[in-house]
């Protein structure tokens, strides 16, 4: 017998099994639910009881969709459970958008949901990797509610519920990223029992809302400043205290300190630093106790990944490469302001593995050039992939020809500002980077947008790895709302 | 006109002009790479998406089909500067074009447009159901969803009690 009509015999045989384990169910009063099912052709064939029973041991939403996609008869099949495993997997699509009572609604609705929505808060708003993308001096629309969270203390007295509907109708309005639900709490605290001045919350009421929630927040960003109207008595805060307040918060992964004024002072740790077995993210800003650092970064260091800070972190006599290697061993991302070439240099000999490096500002006395700010920094050639430079170094030039330094084969973005855009020791630098892809320019303003439009496809030219190049602007008109705020503009190579 | 083969999952071919396909990001990606790694430039290239199945894909490419003329949208839009789907409008075309469907239907399509980066498509699908959601009781999302409460003893009090962290003190 040839080969076609043994697979003819082979086709009639299963097209008679299929029709009749469709008929069977047909006959069968007790089966009404599978009775109109189809099995898909297999071998062995099996009947659509059969597989509706193996399909409910699938506990993956995922592989659900991958059975009804395989083939029309499972489709069917399934067709009545699609909302059960599809609606937790359109949720994180959709979630942005709802406000913040439906997304609460959501969680209410069985495990799944519960789950899609906790997933997707976290991920989107409190996930420190991108938190970290996010914290950068420009004020995009995805920074809204920091801004909201500072009213939020205002309100926040527990006796007016008023006052918290009204903050909570007002975070819902935007968009979903209602940051209560993403378990986050960016607030100024001043330093005394007054309440409600300039925005701030006091001390006793972030307490007393630290003991309250503090186990469900993710983030917790806290600005320090003194008070013009107490005493000086209240005018500090002891670090016993801010230990204190770090018991209340075991689940926080990004942790922000930052004092306005010199109002942190060093205490006696009497107590122990908490357990905060998620802490992943440090931010340290302004006019804080070095010591207390040193001790926050000793006690966690071995579960920190990324850290934010200021060059004297890295420059104080007590804390050598080696050393800060040691007590920091994961870190991979680091975002550091006020730095000299000398602090770079400094960083560097850490021999971090860092895949990420934001410098917020150079201090301005010791602004390094160009080639000193690359040699400094070149101790994460092999690692680095994304590179962020905020301020403008020294000796970029618009013309020449010398080769750049080494090459970071990794890169693959590049940030920096209008200073930098065409300029040819730069661009030396990045044509030697292998993997580049994606340039970002903040141009700060659209007055001569048009011209820094032009200088971006230029750049496509100059550099033809590049797939596309951003341009960060203002939206330019004073009387709009979000005048502060920044749109961004997107070049693609076209083919 | 040069031609792409797209084949869903379930194994029907489609074959739709490559002006149309570069509309989806994915599919653009696709067509590129094959253009790279293919020797003669004339060879059609064939996308097999084994995640999207033919009644779906079918409805993807007649979507394409009707708006190739409009600009095309960054997939990120949304995530990156929180623009997008607010200021877009819906046409009339796209309104019958949802209004057979059930529900199963629009979240495939949801998921296929994710898939596919799709951006347009994914805006107004997302938006249909964003509309059966939201202002809704619990009650009435398990009822448009055909969703059933699988939460045991004490853990939809639980979750009740979570919530008040965000809406109540």
């Amino acid at each position: 017998m040839d080969r076609s009509r043994a697979a003819k015999k082979l086709k009639s045989n299963s097209e008679e099994k299929r029709k009749v384990l469709k008929y069977e169910k047909k006959d069968d009063p007790n089966q009404n639910a599978v009775r109109n099912f189809v099995s898909p052709i297999t071998t062995p064939m099996l009947s659509p009881e059969t597989w509706m029973h193996a399909f409910e041991y699938i506990s993956r939403n995922e592989d659900l969709l991958s059975v009804i996609t395989a083939c029309p008869e499972w489709n069917q099949m399934l067709s009545t459970k699609k909302g059960e495993f599809l609606f937790p997997l359109v949720l994180p699509l959709i979630i942005r958008n709802l406000d913040f009572k439906t997304i609460l609604a959501c969680r209410k609705v069985n495990k799944s949901t519960k789950m899609a929505v906790d997933d997707t808060v976290k991920n989107d708003l409190t996930s420190p990797e991108k938190i970290y993308k996010l914290i950068n001096y420009l004020p995009t629309k995805d920074r809204e509610y920091y801004g909201e969270l500072y009213n939020f203390e205002e309100a926040f007295l527990f006796q007016e519920m008023t006052k918290v509907n009204k903050f909570l109708s007002t975070v819902g309005y935007y968009r979903g990223n209602n940051s209560i639900i993403g378990g986050k709490l960016a607030c100024g605290v001043q330093l005394c029992r007054q309440i409600g001045q300039n925005n701030l919350m006091s001390l006793f009421h972030l307490e007393s809302l630290l003991k309250r929630f503090g186990k469900h927040l993710r983030y917790l960003e806290l600005v320090f400043t003194n008070c013009p109207v107490c005493s000086s008595a209240e005018k500090i805060i002891s670090t016993t205290k801010l230990v204190e307040l770090l018991a209340y918060v075991p689940n926080v992964e990004v942790l922000s300190f930052t004092s306005a004024q010199h109002v942190i002072k060093m205490g006696k740790i009497e107590k122990q630093f908490p357990e905060m077995k998620k802490l992943r993210y440090i931010q340290f800003l302004e006019n804080l106790p070095y010591t207390f650092i040193s001790r926050l970064v000793s006690h966690y260091g071995d579960q920190l990944t990324i850290l934010d800070c200021k060059e004297v972190f890295f420059t104080a006599r007590k804390s050598s490469p080696s050393e800060l290697k040691l007590r920091l061993p994961n870190v991979r991302k680091v975002c550091v302001d006020q730095i000299t070439a000398n602090g770079l240099q400094k960083l560097s000999s850490v021999h971090w593995a860092l895949t990420h490096l934001r410098v917020q500002n150079f201090n301005r006395r010791k602004r390094p050039t160009w080639e000193e700010f690359v040699s400094s920094i070149s101790g994460f050639k092999e690692t680095l992939i994304e590179l962020e430079i905020y301020d403008h170094v020294r000796g970029l030039k618009t013309q020449g020809h010398e080769n750049g330094p080494a090459a970071f084969p990794k890169l693959t973005c590049v940030t920096s500002n209008y200073h930098y855009m065409c300029k040819k020791n730069f661009y030396r630098f990045l044509l030697t980077c292998v993997s580049l892809r994606k340039l970002e320019f903040h141009v700060y303003s659209r007055y001569m947008f048009e011209a820094d439009v032009d200088k971006a496809k230029q750049t496509l030219v100059d550099l033809p790895k590049v797939e596309q190049v951003v341009l960060w602007h203002n939206s330019g008109d004073p009387t709009r709302k979000d005048y502060t705020e920044y749109d961004k503009c997107i070049i693609y190579r076209t083919n | 006109m040069a031609l792409v083969r797209v084949i869903s999952s379930d194994g029907a071919a489609f074959l739709v002009s490559q002006r149309l396909a570069k509309r989806s990001g994915k599919l653009k990606t696709e067509i590129e790479t094959f253009r790279k790694s293919s020797d003669n430039s004339e060879a059609q290239p064939e996308i097999r998406i084994v995640t999207i199945r033919a009644e779906i894909l079918r409805l993807v490419l007649q979507w394409l089909q009707q708006h190739q003329n409009d600009p095309v949208l960054p997939a990120n839009q949304n995530e990156q500067d929180g623009r997008g789907d607010a200021e877009m409008g819906q046409s009339q075309w796209d309104r019958d074009f949802l209004a057979p469907m059930d529900l199963g239907i629009v979240m495939e399509l949801i998921l296929a447009a994710n898939h596919l980066e799709v951006k347009g498509l994914l805006d107004i699908t997302c938006k249909l159901v964003e509309s059966k959601i939201t202002g809704r009781t619990v009650d009435e999302i398990r009822t448009a969803f055909k969703l059933k409460s699988d939460f045991k003893g004490n853990e939809e009090e639980q979750t009740r009690l979570e919530n008040r962290w965000c809406v109540e003190n």
